[in-house]
């Protein structure tokens, strides 16, 4: 049988130390193949960690690598890409300097993505690993550790929840640049890295609270350094290392000189000065989560852009689980601030309905309903901190959490529809009004509207309707409230609360009670 | 048990001296009787050709070390004058064997009625006919240069022949002058008129008519003799050069290399020697005095005139390849099975053929190749160019610094450029060596990647000449390698891990240790290790201990190195498990094979790469599994046959001398047996069963 059933698809990544490209032929999520794979060294994060520039020599060599990049992607025809840009250039103040020259050189747009999406991009990568290693967190716990060259990510993850996620600024060549190298050099090195580790990654366990834990996932480039040093073959997918080796390797190393370390482990002298930091680092996690067993996996971020590539275009189940799992982070990050579970379950439900109703006509998608499922769950947050003015809390709140899976925009209309689902847009009066930049005002006004529509149908927070219909006919959507109980309330709310919708729709919301 | 000293100087061949001897090799082929006469004269044109680019590189490599004080001592313990005085020992006894051997040959050739004459000694009708040609033709091409105190001795280009010409003026002062004996021009004139084939050199022409030449002077005597200049390119690399300006300028350099050589004819005229030693400043070791023609490299035009075939080989074709019957679609024919290619027995149409194919190939999205020596009309290089505008993405890496073929190789780099190919002008510090052609083919089912694996270069010409083998192969390991590898030289990125090719300098100095050590341990776990290699040269100190190492830990080791061999065999203790071969004949043997036992799990090896230092440390190489159990079979068979060679082979004996095998069995040429079976192969189903029943090996 003949007919193409693959599609070319080119992952490019910016790293902080390695400029990398991988072209994958893909079917979908189960059926693809990588067919080249590039990775070409850059001491991008050396430079940018320190100075916060990108050398403009740097800037060249990018380009020039890239070119080939771009020589190599017709080659085999290439279709799709994604080129994502992750910390060095994120951090670098010249950044757009660079991206103007890599599109002008090169024709490729750079996709600058904020740590939250890192950390979640390569989530996705290993989660799927381990869910094709049968590794399962049904029970216990399993704390993902993602250490890049410029951050920490802790994500812990039991049933296929996440159950809390936080991002530190700690990487490895973040500490080794935080030293010079006569502090490095230094006896006390050791002492003063550890307290310098436990003080920063300390508050892990406090959020953790006693949530037991079984499996250490580490990731990141330096464990391919780990492996080797325990004499383990790099190439394999999936590792696992009993906590008790990992200590006794720790104890038999920690007080190796750098010059040891380069004759015991054979390394070139500018890795060798990364193995203190990288096994410390391992050694505080593992110290104040006293996890069972380490498992490594293979997974880069690059991995993961083409997961989450391939996965969104053709696998709507894999996508309806990592939603899912998100959902549960955003009920995660409500639950710390104390939120009423049960209303906004509500008002998640009730706004789901609106929005399917409409969401077509008014150019609404998957991603918008998602985001709208994460004001629903989080817009009362603020409540936390003050009942009076608790939107513009909601609205900091949510600023200024990291939320893995949505980039820095995507939270900032989260966090906006938080807000002005309690209060007026434009508003000259209100001084205290976060702005909304202009591109942003149609979805941020679509999404306030709907949560204020249907937080008025839970004003009493008692969950009164069990059901509800929608119809939209001749401009009038009609909300068919099924309740056995007394709606007055809601109904005089739902009157006041619907000018807004009806100023962003043009159409008219009345609201029915059946009695059922 | 201590461990051995494997450093020892005497365990160990000086790589020059080795050369030398593998020149005499190819030279002592001029005397065997069975081959066709001038198919003899043929390998003394070789052997003398070979002499020229010894001098030309190594030994003016060795005076230019000489001359910088390097005090160095090789492997042998030699310091570089002692290799210095030893190489003009054995060149000069060299170059009195191929002038007797010459000699003799134009004896046998007056016996079949090919004359070599004097100018004086011909019929008159002959010598008109020679003053004629000599005015319309020699005489108009003749510069004759004075020397004397205002006009200096002039530049003579290398390689060229002259004649030294010693004056008298009218009054009576003594000078001397030079004229070149036209490059131009054929060396060897056939004088027609004579009624029988004869034959003479065009210096005795110019002798016999020139006295008019030098005006109001008097030629007193006259000396033919030659110069060899030092023409190694050595460039100066640092990181911001343009490689292709750096050879164009040290091209031009060439031409004014020191003399490392003087041959001239033997003479008594001691003022004539003198005054060509001074003005080229040669030493004593350096001049050559030969009793004989000069410049025997001039019989390859000989032997290409026409009427010659009766004391040639037939011509020589190459067949049709045993694995690909027909000229159906070579891309389903690799993708169903491996493809063996055995070179020049079997054609070089088809690696041609798959370049080209490609070029038109609507599905064929990129070639990648590297070029390192190709053919003056390169079929493989105008496919590329057109492969570039069909559309094809064309990435070719062109190895600027091929000895001898630096100028060629700049010219057609430019017209790929011109097509729209993707062109590299190699590495800043490596040469690259690898022959690999990467073919990126978009098929209905994905992505398919065909590949071609050599131990020779791409070059149409040499490969009806030099045996090589070739693999096709559309395997997805050895094709992810292969865009690896152009990966990683096209800058793209660093070094993966490699599943089944192995590179240099990148690990196969370190793959042959752990081969050879894997055989060592099969010994000492009480198996039998073997190890077969097939190469040009071995001369790596490193690689020869660890043979040494192997052969004292038990394992049979049989080599068959065509030239250059430090090693040394027959050595009690240290290498007497050892044997080493040379095979010389028609063919030039060029295949770099590696086989090992394995215990009993045998695995085999191809490569671009000799076990030489500069293969291994300076070069970009590749080292490859044969995967399939027939070619195995196949290119194991081949070895078997090498080893049975008594022919063509010549054996190392424990005192570093090399004899011809002579056994009592049936002779067995590899070379013939290979060609022979060839053509059966092609013709194998036209024969009666029985005859096809017949065993190959057995030759008649």
């Amino acid at each position: 049988m003949k007919r193409k059933n693959y599609t070319t698809f080119a992952a490019i990544h910016l790293g902080s130390e390695m400029l990398s490209m991988q072209i994958t032929e893909y079917h979908n999520t189960e059926r693809y193949k990588v067919i080249e794979c590039c990775n070409r060294r850059i001491r991008l994060g050396e430079a940018t960690f320190k100075n916060k520039i990108i050398p403009f020599p740097l800037v060249s060599e990018i380009c020039e690598i890239l070119i080939g990049f771009k020589r190599l992607m017709k080659e085999y025809g290439v279709e799709e890409y994604v080129m994502q840009a992750t910390t060095a250039v994120r951090e670098a103040s010249n950044q757009v300097f660079l991206l103007d020259q890599i599109y002008n050189k090169t024709g490729l747009v750079v996709d600058v993505v904020d740590m939250p999406r890192e950390i979640y991009t390569k989530f996705v990568a290993i989660r799927n690993t381990l869910k094709a290693e049968k590794i399962s967190t049904e029970r216990e716990g399993m704390l993902m550790m993602d250490i890049s060259s410029g951050g920490l990510g802790v994500t812990l993850v039991r049933d296929e929840k996440i159950c809390y996620q936080g991002n530190f600024h700690i990487g490895i060549i973040r500490i080794k640049e935080s030293f010079e190298r006569n502090r490095r050099e230094s006896m006390h090195f050791n002492k003063a890295l550890t307290e310098f580790l436990s003080s920063t990654i300390g508050p892990v366990r406090n959020e953790l609270g006693d949530s037991k834990v079984r499996y250490l996932v580490l990731s990141g480039t330096e464990t391919e350094l780990l492996l080797r040093m325990l004499g383990l073959d790099e190439q394999q997918k999936v590792h696992r290392i009993k906590a008790a080796d990992f200590h006794a390797f720790f104890d038999s190393m920690r007080q190796m000189s750098l010059a040891q370390l380069i004759k015991v482990y054979k390394l070139p002298e500018n890795v060798a000065e990364l193995v203190l930091p990288t096994v410390l680092l391992y050694e505080q996690l593992l110290h104040l989560i006293p996890a069972k067993e380490i498992i490594i996996t293979a997974d880069r971020f690059i991995d993961g852009i083409q997961l989450l590539h391939i996965g969104n275009k053709t696998n709507p189940v894999m996508r309806k689980e990592l939603e899912q799992e998100l959902i549960s982070l955003f009920h995660t990050i409500g639950a710390r601030y104390l939120y009423d579970k049960k209303h906004a379950q509500q008002v998640e439900r009730l706004s789901l309905i609106i929005f399917d109703k409409i969401s077509k006509a008014y150019g609404m998608g998957e991603h918008e309903r998602l985001l709208l499922r994460a004001t629903c769950i989080l817009h009362d947050i603020g409540k936390y901190i003050c009942m009076r003015s608790h939107s513009i809390y909601s609205y900091q709140l949510i600023m200024s959490t990291d939320i893995i899976g949505l980039s820095e925009a995507d939270k900032e209309i989260v966090a906006l529809a938080s807000y002005y689902h309690a209060n007026r847009l434009f508003d000259k009066t209100n001084t205290r009004a976060p702005q909304v930049e202009k591109e942003l005002v149609p979805v941020v006004a679509k999404l306030a509207s709907i949560v204020r529509l249907a937080d008025a149908l839970d004003r009493s927070y008692m969950q009164k309707i069990h059901s509800c219909t929608v119809t939209l006919k001749d401009n009038k959507l009609k909300v068919m409230a099924a309740s056995k109980e007394d709606l007055t309330l809601e109904i005089w709310t739902f009157d006041d609360k619907s000018t807004f919708f009806e100023e962003v729709f043009g159409i008219e919301p009345i609201l029915e009670r059946v009695n059922k | 048990m201590g461990k051995l000293d494997l450093t020892k100087p005497e365990y160990f061949y000086n790589r020059e001296l080795s050369w030398l001897k593998f020149n005499l090799r190819v030279l002592k082929e001029a005397m065997v009787k069975d081959t066709p006469l001038l198919e003899r004269l043929k390998f003394i044109a070789i052997s003398a050709s070979n002499l020229d680019e010894f001098f030309m590189v190594r030994v003016a490599g060795l005076w230019s070390n000489f001359d910088s004080g390097v005090e160095k001592r090789d492997a042998s313990g030699m310091s570089v004058h002692e290799q210095l005085v030893a190489i003009s020992q054995a060149a000069h006894e060299q170059v009195r064997t191929q002038t007797k051997s010459l000699i003799a040959l134009m004896a046998e050739m007056d016996a079949v009625k090919l004359h070599f004459r004097r100018v004086k000694d011909l019929s008159e009708l002959g010598k008109d006919w020679l003053e004629e040609y000599y005015r319309e033709v020699v005489f108009p091409v003749l510069t004759p240069m004075a020397v004397d105190a205002s006009r200096p001795f002039p530049f003579l280009a290398n390689k060229t022949l002259n004649l030294a010409v010693e004056l008298i003026k009218a009054d009576g002062e003594h000078s001397m002058g030079l004229i070149q004996v036209p490059s131009v021009l054929d060396r060897i004139v056939e004088v027609e008129p004579e009624g029988k084939r004869t034959f003479v050199f065009l210096e005795d022409i110019i002798a016999s008519h020139c006295h008019d030449l030098f005006k109001g002077c008097h030629i007193l005597d006259m000396v033919s003799f030659r110069v060899t200049r030092d023409s190694d390119l050595d460039l100066e690399e640092d990181d911001s050069v343009d490689l292709m300006k750096e050879v164009e300028e040290s091209l031009r350099k060439r031409k004014r290399g020191a003399a490392v050589r003087l041959e001239i004819f033997k003479t008594n005229n001691n003022r004539i020697k003198r005054f060509l030693e001074e003005n080229l400043d040669v030493t004593e070791m350096e001049v050559y005095e030969i009793n004989g023609p000069l410049d025997p490299t001039c019989f390859f035009k000989f032997i290409g005139m026409k009427g010659m075939w009766p004391w040639l080989y037939e011509p020589f074709v190459p067949q049709r390849p045993l694995e690909l019957p027909d000229d159906s679609d070579l891309f389903a024919a690799i993708l169903e099975n491996d493809i063996l290619l055995h070179h020049p027995y079997e054609s070089f149409d088809p690696v041609v053929k798959l370049v080209s194919d490609a070029a038109d190939d609507p599905q064929v999205l990129a070639i990648k190749q590297t070029l390192y020596r190709v053919s003056g009309n390169s079929p493989i290089v105008a496919a590329l160019a057109r492969a570039a505008e069909n559309g094809k993405q064309v990435t070719v890496l062109v190895e600027l610094k091929a000895r001898f073929d630096e100028e060629n190789n700049i010219l057609w780099a430019r017209r790929l450029e011109k097509a729209g190919c993707h062109v590299i002008y190699g590495l800043v510090g490596l040469k690259t060596h690898a022959k690999i052609i990467l073919i990126v083919r978009k098929e209905d089912n994905g992505i398919r990647r065909y590949l071609h694996l050599g131990t020779g270069n791409y070059n149409d010409s040499t490969a009806k000449l030099y045996t090589d083998l070739g693999l096709m192969t559309a395997n997805d390991e050895f094709g992810s390698d292969a865009s690896a590898f152009f990966n990683l030289l096209s800058g793209y990125s660093e070094p993966p891990v490699w599943n089944k090719l192995v590179m240099a300098p990148l690990g196969l100095r370190e793959k042959i240790y752990a081969l050879i050590d894997n055989e060592i341990a099969m010994v000492r776990s009480g198996r039998e290790g073997h190890i077969i290699a097939k190469m040009n040269s071995l001369i790596d100190q490193p690689v020869i201990q660890k043979l040494y190492e192997a052969s004292a830990a038990g394992v049979h080791i049989d080599l068959i190195v065509r030239g250059i061999c430090g090693l040394r065999t027959g050595i009690e203790g240290i290498s007497d498990n050892i044997t080493v071969r040379s095979i010389v004949g028609r063919q030039l043997e060029h295949s770099r094979i590696f086989w090992f036992a394995n215990g009993g799990e045998e695995q085999l090896y191809l490569s671009s790469a000799d076990w030489m230092p500069r293969n291994l440390n300076d070069r970009v190489e590749l080292f490859f599994p044969v995967e399939t159990e027939e070619h195995i079979h196949r290119i194991k068979a081949l070895l078997d046959l090498y080893l049975r060679d008594n022919v063509g082979a010549h054996m190392m004996q424990s005192n570093g001398t090399y004899r011809r095998v002579r056994n009592k069995l049936e002779p067995v040429s590899a070379q013939s047996t290979l060609y022979e079976m060839a053509q059966l192969a092609v013709t194998a189903d036209k024969l009666p069963m029985e005859k096809r029943l017949q065993p190959v090996f057995s030759r008649r």
